[in-house]
């Protein structure tokens, strides 16, 4: 219809009011994609070890570590008697019993205090992690003693965290001796051994058993299995399900947020661009009686204000990324409320994000076109010509 | 004077669509901004209205770990406490899908006198109402170890009533036989601090230690937290201290702090939220200004005629300055004044709605002066660079566009 | 024998407040191809309304309205549309260029709503220009231009698609004598070298000198008015 460079040069005409509508549309885009990027962050922390077939032990009804509580006993029976769990060629059993438990610790930065994970392993559970878990600094604490490893983003973000400094459990000092990465949530703990934990705290209970199943294993069968079965007293989840279900609360609250403030920050670019464009039209209404004595439709005027629009509502959405593209990467911690521990993970701005920041802003941009496009249209030529 | 008004008047009405778009994108933004600034202020009310008289007691290493219940005894020994009760948070649900509400386990016996200044019993067993229901409440939780006393707004989201039982179904203190809890309700009470929740169930602490003692805990079941109210003269580091040095050598180590204190840590769990809504509404403030800034400019690219003219007529250039300045302070006031009623109109609302979330949730009148300041400042933002450059108009220049 | 443009009982009122005006009174109007009508009369006298009725701008309360062969009160306003760019081109008094788009580009915008690929249309917007005498100047933007030049461009827009009717309305109302001159003189070379025919709207005697035949409008009713001839015109129905 009409060219493109009608439009392009049109909104470079009116530059004034359309880079001020397009920094408005831009701080929405920026405060959406900054929210978003941030649960994208979390959730992407989140993530399973990489393997299939590991799963998870809580007692029955917990829907997180914290709540749940296993005995010794059932520990023994789990491990023993259950069929589906996995061994290692030389028979061990590739499975191990962690306690855990959200304990205070003091911020850096300000802040005071937050709860961290606390997590005792056994040395199978270093084994189950494989790959995914390094030293970075120092060296493992040794089994049996009153010693601690902290993971890299705590180490940064905490009081009382590097190598040589003591975290008293309880009644009992234990010395941080190595610094641990993970890329995953379990990255951001303490970790120690899981008996002297215990003993510390004086808390005879473990709160979950972490394993590998055999391959193939049905795991809806297990469950059925678990669920009649008397002595073993636990219920079992894939590690993916379990991890998905750790940030439904805080999650759905960040997506809250973006969707409430996107709502009214977009409402009020939306106005200023139909402003921005009413006047346009005004400015531009002989122009308009004009183009359709030319014989142009009202058809093809409306989709050329309609575009002017979407195209200012782009530009907005680009700066707006522009805007928010520094804070991928940037660190940050928030307390995950459900295990209600702290948890650091990373503003995240991937290529999905982008796309909707992108999309949010075209729409933007056309439902602010809409009414002047339509007024636009709707002009009889003979009034429009006496225009000026 | 009259006629500046009656003027400024007429041209946001000759364009009452452009008036009333900016309007309505000003009234957005302040509502917002009074939001958002009221989500701090009631988070830092609910640590400043902590009782001052009342400590916490705790273990050292974690909200999740229980005290020994021998620890009541000791502590109610300490120099300068006056009364000691547990507060177990119970952690239940009445039905999955619903909106949590809180239940504590408390020492009926002193939980009520000490909470005297935060909560009153309204409804009490045989129908009573007023100053006697509390006390026929209070006796018959004596009596029943499955009493429970719920807030105004349980009674009514959920329609329950003086006896009437309420089943709760347990997360953490699950039973082996995964029964329900049963709780007997004998008193209805209601909040008489904006930051106390009216959707609480208070019940017997003993309930919960036996029936858990009875499941195999250990006989000195406690729990995770002792409130302490401390007498008028007595200071409450001193008491604090004098609390954790009892249990220093265990067997929990305890850290005692003042309530206000306590709910801070809760607060500063949820990040660094000032910091946070303070970048939101920046960012809020700034979206809106483009916008009104824009509108001004429109105004002024619309008047260079009738400002000629005016010139022509005699009118100085503050003169015209200050009618376009007034015109952008009529409608910054206009718009952001609608959002910032709005705020205010909506907080009853807003309350019910943050629920347990964000508890007397309120928007306090210094918040609305900050969003009347901002929306002062929009005007003079928006209005002094239209204003100066149709000041410096020349007459003749501005008659000649019109044509 | 039925002419290019064809205008039976036409009437047109308007409405103002509680006032009616009746504009165009039952009105006859006849312009055989290759005709040069110049339309004269009061200002506010409606004959910019016969132009707009004749290109299809505007629609009459009452009446016949043959124009090119179509009986524009059946076509709808889309219909209206199409035809318009295929048989009219219109000149305006003033502001008929789009400001953002170059000369050159003001010309080829009604071509682009013909069939023509894009370098058929960039030759005959071309062309059109070198018509007018303004073909170095296809790059320049409408206020790098005169008013006379401005008016040059507006003329090689209204024929680059080759139309049989150009209706101009007021075309030298705004430019001074020399020019006024220099655009009369292309529109009758144009009338006379391209066969166009030209229905011109305007109160200067001038142009009505230039005219093939000038007709007066009054009182919603159009006569001849020639060199001095004041004879009432019911043309051939």
């Amino acid at each position: 219809m009409l060219p493109l460079r009608y439009t392009f040069r049109n909104v470079l005409v009116r530059r004034a009011s359309a880079v001020l509508t397009m920094l408005g549309i831009a701080c929405t885009v920026a405060v959406f994609a900054g929210v978003i990027a941030l649960r994208d962050g979390l959730l992407s922390v989140y993530h399973p070890r990489g393997d299939e077939d590991i799963a998870i032990y809580l007692r029955p009804g917990a829907s997180s570590e914290g709540e749940s509580w296993i005995t010794r006993d059932i520990v023994d029976v789990v491990m023993k008697e259950r069929p589906e769990i996995a061994r290692a060629p030389d028979g061990r059993l590739l499975a191990a019993a962690e306690s855990f438990l959200a304990v205070y610790m003091e911020q850096v930065a300000g802040g005071g205090l937050t709860n961290v994970p606390l997590r005792g392993i056994q040395p199978m559970s270093l084994e189950l992690l494989g790959d995914s878990v390094r030293l970075v600094d120092g060296r493992w604490f040794a089994f049996g003693s009153d010693e601690v490893v902290i993971g890299v983003p705590l180490s940064g973000r905490m009081k009382n965290a590097r190598i040589g400094d003591t975290l008293v459990l309880n009644l009992t000092p234990f010395r941080v001796v190595g610094i641990y990465e993970q890329d995953g949530v379990l990255g951001s703990e303490v970790w120690g051994d899981v008996d002297r934990m215990i003993d510390a705290l004086d808390r005879p209970g473990y709160q979950r058993i972490v394993a590998r199943l055999r391959p193939g294993t049905d795991l809806a069968a297990v469950q059925a299995s678990l669920a009649a079965d008397r002595r073993a007293t636990v219920e079992v989840q894939s590690e993916r399900e379990y991890m998905q279900g750790q940030t439904n609360v805080l999650g759905g609250v960040l997506q809250f947020l973006a969707s409430f403030l996107t709502v009214i920050m977009g409402t009020s670019a939306v106005l200023g661009a139909v402003n921005t464009m009413l006047a346009s039209v005004a400015a531009r209404t002989h122009e308009i009686g004009v183009l359709l004595a030319l014989g142009y439709s009202r058809l093809a005027i409306f989709f050329t204000f309609l575009f002017e629009s979407a195209l200012i509502g782009l530009l907005g959405g680009l700066a707006g990324v522009l805007l928010t593209l520094p804070f991928d990467g940037l660190g940050t911690g928030m307390t995950n409320f459900n295990t209600f521990t702290d948890v650091s993970f990373a503003f995240t701005v991937g290529p999905r994000l982008l796309l909707e920041s992108f999309g949010l802003a075209f729409v933007l941009g056309l439902v602010g076109g809409v009414l002047p496009a339509w007024r636009a249209a709707r002009l009889q030529p003979v009034q429009a010509l006496r225009a000026h | 004077m009259r006629s500046t008004f009656v003027l400024v008047r007429r041209h946001l009405q000759h364009h009452w669509l452009r008036s009333g778009l900016t309007m309505a994108a000003l009234a957005l933004a302040m509502f917002l901004l009074c939001f958002v600034i009221s989500i701090v202020t009631t988070l830092e009310a609910a640590i400043t209205s902590a009782a001052t008289t009342r400590l916490v007691v705790q273990s050292a290493v974690s909200l999740f770990v229980n005290l020994p219940i021998s620890y009541v005894t000791k502590i109610v020994q300490v120099s300068g406490v006056d009364e000691v009760t547990v507060f177990q948070w119970f952690g239940g649900y009445f039905r999955e899908d619903e909106q949590p509400f809180a239940q504590f386990g408390v020492d009926h016996g002193h939980f009520f006198s000490m909470y005297a200044k935060d909560l009153r019993i309204i409804a009490g067993p045989g129908g009573l109402t007023g100053p006697g229901a509390s006390e026929a409440a209070i006796a018959a939780m004596a009596a029943d170890r499955r009493a429970a006393v719920i807030g105004t707004r349980l009674a009514q989201e959920y329609g329950w009533n003086i006896g009437d039982t309420v089943p709760l179904t347990a997360k953490i203190f699950t039973k082996t036989d995964r029964s329900a809890w049963d709780f007997n309700v004998v008193g209805i009470y209601e909040p008489l601090k904006s930051n106390v929740d009216d959707r609480t169930m208070w019940f017997r602490f003993d309930y919960l230690q036996e029936t858990m003692i009875a499941e195999g805990a250990p006989a000195d079941f406690g729990a995770g937290a002792y409130m302490v109210n401390i007498l008028p003269e007595a200071d409450p580091s001193t008491v604090a201290a004098a609390i954790d040095r009892l249990f220093e050598n265990g067997p929990q180590r305890t850290k005692t702090t003042t309530e206000a204190a306590f709910q801070a840590i809760f607060v500063a769990m949820l990040g660094n939220v000032p910091a946070f809504m303070a970048s939101l509404g920046g960012a809020i403030v700034f979206a809106v200004m483009f916008s009104v800034v824009n509108t001004m400019l429109m105004a002024a690219r619309q008047r260079r005629g009738e400002t000629g003219i005016l010139k022509a007529l005699g009118f100085t250039d503050a003169a015209v300055m200050r009618l376009l300045l007034v015109e952008s302070f009529v409608l910054c006031l206009t718009g952001g004044g609608a959002g910032i009623a709005l705020a205010k109109g909506i907080e009853g609302p807003m309350r019910d709605a943050m629920g347990a979330a964000l508890p007397g949730f309120a928007v306090a009148w210094s918040t609305l002066g900050i969003a009347a300041g901002v929306t002062l400042l929009l005007g003079l933002i928006a209005g002094i660079g239209p204003a100066i450059g149709l000041g410096r108009l020349h007459p003749a220049l501005a008659l000649r566009s019109e044509g | 024998m039925s002419a290019l443009i064809d205008l039976v009982g036409v009437t047109k009122r308007y409405s103002r407040g509680a006032e009616t005006l009746t504009v165009l009174d039952a009105l006859q109007f006849h312009v055989e191809a290759k005709d040069f009508v110049a339309l004269m009369g009061p200002s506010g006298s409606g004959k910019s309304t016969i132009l707009n009725i004749v290109g299809g701008l505007d629609r009459p309360d009452a009446g016949r309205v043959e124009v090119a062969g179509s009986d524009l009160q059946a076509l709808s306003s889309s219909e209206l549309a199409r035809w318009r760019s295929r048989h009219v081109g219109f000149v305006f008094q003033s502001f008929n260029l789009v400001p953002v788009l170059t000369a050159l580009e003001n010309v080829m915008l009604p071509l682009l709503l013909t069939p023509l690929d894009a370098k058929k249309r960039r030759e005959q917007a071309a062309f059109a220009l070198d018509v007018v005498g303004l073909a170095d100047r296809m790059h320049h933007r409408p206020r790098q231009l005169s008013g006379g030049q401005e008016q040059r461009v507006a003329i090689a827009r209204a024929i680059a698609t080759d139309p049989d009717i150009v209706l101009a309305d007021e075309p030298t109302g705004d430019l001074d004598r020399e020019s006024a001159t220099a655009i009369m003189d292309l529109l009758g070379r144009l009338n006379t070298e391209l066969g166009k025919t030209f229905v011109v709207v305007t109160h200067d005697p001038m142009v009505g000198e230039r005219a093939k035949r000038t007709l007066r409008l009054d009182k919603g009713v159009l006569r001849e008015a020639g060199r001095g001839s004041t004879a009432s015109v019911r043309g051939p129905g």
